[in-house]
């Protein structure tokens, strides 16, 4: 390989380092108000790191009943109201993260196949999938709103699933097929010259091949179903709820602003964010591309 | 009751608006080795793709045994396949590919040992059969693909391409194995290749095969002395085939041509338009000489190149040069010489229809 200009490289480093301090940013003041007592959750100047770290805020996000027990403890300045409940919001949103996920990526695999291997839909069918993501989202909320009211799916798991599912299925599609065609067709051909049916090669043949992509998939659509926080707020009305609504109901009219405990709460429900992002940060360069980087 | 392995009728195959295969028909028979020769594009891979099951034929038939099997699925048809890749499964070990197919089809255990073990021997795999396909060189591949195709015992074995990944001195040696395992086997053949010399040196017939259309079915021998059109005349030889403007004229019944140095060559009672047509030449076909003979024109050597075995002189013939094949060491670059022609071994190529009308001219007219 030939040699960089040193300078040159030591610009690129610092254009990166710039960018990640940037991005990383918004993530260090979560973290860093997740720890700080309530009189300096909003201070100024602000606390950049606090000097009398707490775990309160996190036992307020977990055991709100403690709520009145905190607030004696700080000498009662504050009175953390606390609505809706955090272990709820974590179970509902693995249940509907976990499910539409599943059913984005089953039918993204089997959708990308026939695309695949079929030519299903001519040339530009899978830009077209495309094309549906690239409306804003706000666009489609009076219309599903409606939609919903009438199937009676607002509030329910089946509705937050299938929405999450049909939203996330252009991602699956277009992620999946670019694995998929990366695994030649002669192998699957040769497994059904030797007497396999085309679904039974499919299976056994080109999905074991494609499996590390098609898992990224699934982990990426599991972060966008998990942090998505529109049609939560309008497809819920309290008996299915989420993460991220969660997060919200921390600073609202019923609970006042508790941004340390949104902070905490925050914290949290990024976790398994960044750790499958972490997992999959590889294929995602790759999934993402227009089949520029193939191979 | 003939003896048709195969039989293809009016095979078509559309993909969108592009017609890939455009109408072929042609029988194979039992035992025969038949190759499908053309050039990259020119739909003989589609074809054998919708005989082996994998592409459905947009219309025609095809008929192996006399029965239609258009409808059946490929892992019904028995017809084996050896891709050109070789789709080797690279993570089962070289034993469990070729148990695959035995395995697929529900053989009982003790058969399929049996099977693979004779057919490993027969293609010298046994030493590498619990080796991981994945680490196997392209000639081990290659054995591997065609063993295991091979041991289901095909009713009809397909080949695309499966040497255009090997080098020249491989391809040698598995061109002589390939043939001798088809005529132990008395295996049915159709093999794949824009490779002459492939076609040439294994095949019973070959079928050359431009744009989706069949030019010529014919044994390797009639394919190359009697082409029917300039496209076969070109694409078989090496070197190619001269080919030479020349002049047609009719004198009553009888026509004759003529070429910038030869002629006028008697065509008899041919029929044939007169005015400009095309003389194929084969290189082989023509000689020097250092004294001027009956009919020959005076030429000059222009260049002359080094096969090994034998040299290709390319000597001047008006304002264009044509090969000649000679012995190594015959003549020089620069060297003055004459030229002959032989009637007997002449292609007049019809302008417009590009139909080869005549292999041979009677003789050399004063």
């Amino acid at each position: 390989m030939r040699k960089r200009n040193p300078w040159l490289t030591a610009l690129m480093r610092l254009a990166v380092i710039f960018s990640l301090l940037i991005s990383l940013l918004p993530i260090f003041w979560l973290f860093s108000t997740s720890l700080k007592p309530h009189d300096q959750w909003a201070e100024w100047p602000p606390v950049w790191i606090t000097d009398s770290p707490t775990l309160q805020n996190y036992r307020i996000v977990f055991f709100p009943e403690d709520a009145r027990e905190v607030a004696a403890e700080q000498q009662g300045s504050l009175d953390y109201k606390v609505s809706g409940s955090a272990w709820k919001a974590f179970q509902d949103s693995a249940i509907i993260s976990t499910l539409a996920t599943l059913f984005s990526v089953t039918f993204g695999t089997l959708a990308a196949y026939s695309i695949v291997r079929f030519r299903t839909g001519g040339e530009n069918f899978p830009f077209q999938f495309l094309t549906v993501r690239m409306m804003p989202p706000i666009a489609v909320v009076v219309p599903m709103v409606a939609l919903f009211s009438i199937l009676k799916l607002t509030d329910t798991y089946m509705g937050m699933i299938l929405a999450y599912t049909a939203f996330t299925l252009p991602f699956s599609i277009w992620m999946i097929r670019s694995y998929l065609e990366e695994v030649p067709a002669e192998l699957e051909g040769a497994a059904m010259i030797h007497g396999y049916s085309q679904f039974r090669a499919f299976l056994t043949v080109t999905l074991p091949l494609a499996k590390g992509g098609i898992l990224a998939t699934a982990l990426f659509i599991f972060i966008l179903n998990w942090s998505e926080f529109l049609f939560a707020l309008v497809l819920t009305s309290g008996d299915v709820t989420t993460v991220t609504l969660q997060v919200a109901n921390y600073v609202s009219a019923s609970s006042g602003k508790l941004y340390g405990v949104q902070a905490a709460m925050g914290t949290i429900s990024t976790l398994p964010v960044i750790f499958f992002g972490y997992i999959i940060q590889k294929h995602l360069v790759r999934g993402l591309t227009f089949g520029a980087v193939k191979r | 009751m003939s003896d048709a392995k195969l039989e293809l009728l009016d095979l078509k195959k559309s993909f969108d608006a592009v017609e890939a295969v455009k109408g072929v028909s042609m029988t194979v028979h039992k035992g025969e080795f038949l190759s499908l020769l053309g050039p990259s594009g020119c739909g003989k891979s589609t074809t054998l793709s919708m005989i082996a099951g994998l592409e459905e034929a947009t219309s025609g038939d095809i008929r192996v045994d006399g029965q239609s099997v258009v409808k059946v699925p490929a892992q019904r048809r028995r017809i084996g396949l050896v891709f050109q890749d070789y789709a080797v499964f690279s993570k089962l070990s070289v034993r469990s590919n070729l148990a695959f197919g035995l395995e697929a089809q529900g053989f009982p255990r003790t058969e399929r040992r049996q099977r693979v073990a004779e057919m490993a021997e027969r293609l010298q795999l046994d030493r590498i059969l619990d080796q991981s396909a994945g680490r196997l060189n392209m000639s081990e591949m290659q054995r591997v693909a065609l063993a295991r195709v091979l041991v289901t015992e095909p009713q009809l074995l397909l080949l695309d391409e499966p040497m255009s990944n090997l080098d020249a001195a491989l391809r040698f040696a598995l061109r002589t194995e390939l043939k001798r395992i088809q005529r132990s086997l008395g295996q049915t053949v159709l093999y794949v290749t824009h490779d002459q010399l492939e076609a040439i040196s294994m095949s019973d017939r070959i079928a050359v095969m431009r744009l989706g259309e069949l030019q010529q079915i014919a044994s390797p021998e009639e394919i190359f002395t009697r082409p029917v059109n300039r496209f076969v005349a070109e694409f078989i030889g090496d070197p190619p085939i001269n080919l030479l403007d020349c002049e047609v004229r009719r004198d009553g019944a009888r026509a004759a041509v003529q070429t910038a140095l030869h002629g006028p060559l008697d065509l008899g009672p041919l029929e044939i338009a007169e005015g400009r047509h095309l003389l194929g030449l084969r290189p082989h076909t023509l000689s020097l000489t250092r004294e001027p003979g009956p009919g020959s024109a005076a030429t000059e050597v222009a260049v002359v190149e080094n096969l090994g075995a034998e040299h290709v002189a390319h000597v001047t013939y008006g304002d264009r040069l044509v090969a000649v094949t000679l012995p190594p060491g015959s003549v020089a670059e620069g060297e003055r010489l004459h030229l002959s022609l032989d009637p007997a071994q002449v292609h007049l190529i019809e302008s417009g229809s590009e139909r080869v009308v005549a292999h041979s001219l009677s003789g050399v007219a004063a």
